[in-house]
């Protein structure tokens, strides 16, 4: 499959790059964007998850898969939270404090605050 | 950190009682962990009504708190 046209539109952020990214959408004859993508992989998901859920070809499923299939969308949404709130809470975790740069700034709006006086006292 | 490990936790317990429980059979010991099914719907759809209720609220309060006297 040729990848053409394959023109970016930066509407999302890093972390859903990502996640299409690793699906490989190879694509066809029209500029794909990124919402385009998106809305072409959700459809499919949502086609596949209709079709365990109403049972829509008459495919004899065994009980089990459609007692999984239903909680599903609310399961989606729980693990895409999930996901947010992890590499919120580590990226906040790993956030590190700059010591040297706080002292240095210290330094400087004492600096500033001598200067001020001194300059009020010269009138 | 707590809040990694709150979320991963949330995350393993949540799969398991999704996709892994229906596979199990009826009598193993692990169901008695596990509330029935019908909750695992209900049980997210209250704290995302919980959740968008504490925003709104919060939102309602800081709106009325920054609300400008009327000038006259």
């Amino acid at each position: 499959m040729i990848l053409c046209g394959y023109n970016y539109i930066v509407l999302v952020k890093h972390q859903f790059t990502l996640g299409i990214r690793a699906l490989k959408f190879p694509i066809i004859l029209i500029d794909m964007t990124k919402l385009l993508e998106w809305v072409f992989g959700i459809s499919v998901i949502g086609a596949a998850l209709a079709l365990v859920t109403f049972d829509l070809l008459d495919m004899r499923l065994p009980e089990a898969c459609r007692e999984v299939a239903r909680p599903m969308p609310v399961y989606l949404l729980l693990v895409f939270g999930c996901y947010s709130l992890t590499l919120v809470a580590y990226g906040v975790a790993t956030f590190n404090d700059c010591e040297e740069e706080s002292k240095e700034l210290q330094a400087q709006i004492k600096e500033a605050k001598e200067d001020m006086g001194k300059n009020v006292l010269k009138k | 950190m707590g809040l990694v490990g709150f979320s991963l936790l949330l995350f393993t317990y949540y799969t398991i009682w999704v996709i892994i429980l229906p596979f199990v059979d009826s009598d193993h010991v692990v169901h008695q962990y596990f509330l029935p099914r019908e909750y695992s719907v209900i049980l997210p759809g209250i704290a995302a009504l919980i959740l968008l209720l504490c925003v709104g609220t919060f939102i309602g309060v800081v709106t009325r708190k920054n609300r400008k006297p009327k000038v006259d």
